[in-house]
């Protein structure tokens, strides 16, 4: 499972109306996904893909933003 | 407060997550009957057998009451609430997207908030060995979650309260939105408390305190016998209710049903011992709701009880009862009708106030079911027992919640005039 994948499955869990199309340009809160259940969806990324989010993750807007944090981390990861 | 002076207070919505499946209406109605939703109730997820008399709400779907939005981020006493108090908004007529109002607040009552929860955070990190818990535990066990995310659904920007006050929390959120109103501060409450009781932890503990009512699996409906003579103890419970309350010209500027009027409050403590409850303390707030609503002993029809089936409390109950009633005792009908949902801790009180209503609003009083013998220390008030009264003239109820803790709370209702 990839990281857009991912957070389809999420966002299909957790939003009332979860759009047919999620794309990068996506906005994280018209998607159904707010700051509560962002830390979910970082919390379930944690333990898939064995990576470690910083505190001071900058607040992404977009699906396109956070899939480029997911990636730099696994990246980070497979390179350490 | 003086009645008098201050202002009046509606009861114009009423809600709840029935453990049969339907609405206020059909619970009452099976309250009438005499209906016990008391199952035997086998704990899912323990590996030493648990099992006990409960109330559960197996057609309850929190994602269909809810939302997934809400229901994926919340305890499932949050999700109990927040559908109660849906139900009855709804049923007060307003609508869902009313813009949002200051004048507009919450007050919820919850006695063990998000146990199920703390309880799951434990196994994950006692049992599983996890060394990490779930980043929404705090916002899920919270014991303000349930009253937060009622005000954020339907935009209540007043005071959000919740009040933990063990058995009579609900009680206590209904009386002091009630305070709000009267005061001023609010023009529409909407209160009451849910509990979501069945977690193993909660289930031992009221199992090692002996206080759950003997019974195997097909004696469980007839588990819970308040004032009957030997009496063996309480049935836990799951549920949540809520009232709407509002000014009394609010209600009648919008064109409101009002059900009845919420007139007194009565408050006190035992100040006596943490789990036996004291007959003085309870005559106290009987009296000051009474004495706030104008009620004379004559005044009062019914009396829901609090009445959870213990062997000392409910004798401790009627003997507050008859001390406050006097001569009128007698005459006094009085009902248990945890007999029927059991006890949901937190909620108990604001379940009982929501029967109180529909039988002040139907002239109808349900019966204490199991009962068939009264005890001897229980006797000295009219117990309603089999069918229940009907066509009754009923002008004025009382909704008993005595506490652990020594704390007494009493609603007066009486019909609009």
């Amino acid at each position: 499972m990839n990281t857009l994948e991912l957070l389809r499955e999420f966002v299909k869990k957790h939003a009332d109306n979860p759009p047919e199309n999620i794309t990068l340009d996506s906005k994280l809160l018209e998607i159904g996904i707010d700051s509560l259940n962002l830390l979910e969806l970082l919390f379930e990324a944690e333990e898939k893909f064995g990576i470690r989010f910083p505190n001071d993750l900058p607040q992404p807007e977009t699906v396109g933003q956070l899939i480029e944090i997911f990636d730099k981390l696994q990246k980070a990861k497979t390179q350490a | 407060m003086n009645a008098h002076t201050s202002r009046r207070v509606a009861v114009t919505g009423l809600g709840m997550v029935s453990p049969f499946g339907g609405d206020a209406s059909d619970f009452f109605a099976r309250m009438m009957r005499g209906e016990s939703a008391v199952r035997w109730y086998r704990h899912p997820l323990t590996r030493s057998r648990l099992e006990q008399p409960a109330v559960f709400c197996p057609a309850f779907d929190p994602e269909r009451a809810v939302g997934r939005q809400i229901s994926s981020v919340t305890d499932r006493f949050s999700q109990l609430g927040v559908a109660a108090a849906f139900c009855a908004w709804d049923d007060a007529g307003l609508p869902r997207d009313l813009a949002a109002c200051d004048a507009h607040g919450v007050s919820w009552g919850t006695g063990i908030g998000g146990t199920l929860t703390i309880e799951k955070g434990y196994t994950e990190v006692y049992e599983l060995g996890k060394n990490r818990a779930s980043p929404l535990s705090v916002a899920m066990a919270m014991n303000n979650a349930a009253a937060s995310h009622i005000a954020i659904s339907l935009g209540l920007g007043g005071a959000c309260l919740s009040y933990s006050v063990a058995c009579a929390s609900s009680a206590v959120s209904i009386g002091e939105a009630f305070r709000r109103i009267q005061c001023g501060d609010a023009s529409l409450v909407i209160a009451g408390g849910s509990e979501a009781p069945l977690a193993s932890s909660v289930m031992r503990a009221w199992e090692a305190m002996r206080m759950v009512a003997e019974c195997d699996e097909r004696t469980a409906p007839r588990a819970c016998r308040p004032f009957q003579a030997g009496r063996t103890g309480l049935v836990l419970a799951e549920g949540g209710a809520a009232l709407v309350l509002e000014e009394w010209g609010h209600a009648c500027e919008r064109g409101a049903r009002i059900y009845c009027e919420l007139a007194g409050f009565g408050q006190s403590c035992d100040h006596k011992h943490l789990v036996r409850p004291d007959a003085a303390g309870q005559v106290r707030a009987v009296d000051a709701a009474m004495r706030e609503a104008g009620l004379q002993a004559s005044d009062v029809g019914y009396v829901n009880a609090h009445g959870a089936g213990t062997r000392e409390g409910d004798a401790i109950e009627i003997s507050a009862l008859t001390a406050v009633f006097g001569e009128h005792a007698g005459e006094l009908a009085v009902s248990s009708t945890k007999s029927m949902h059991g006890h949901a801790l937190g909620a108990a009180g604001a379940i009982e106030a929501l029967i109180t209503v529909l039988a002040l609003a139907r002239g109808e009083i349900p019966p204490t079911a199991n009962l068939e013998q009264v005890a001897v220390e229980c006797e000295g008030v009219r117990h309603v027992m089999g069918a229940g009264l009907r066509h009754t003239n009923l002008r004025a109820a009382l909704s008993n919640s005595f506490a652990f803790g020594g704390s007494n709370a009493v609603l007066a209702f009486r019909l609009a005039t």
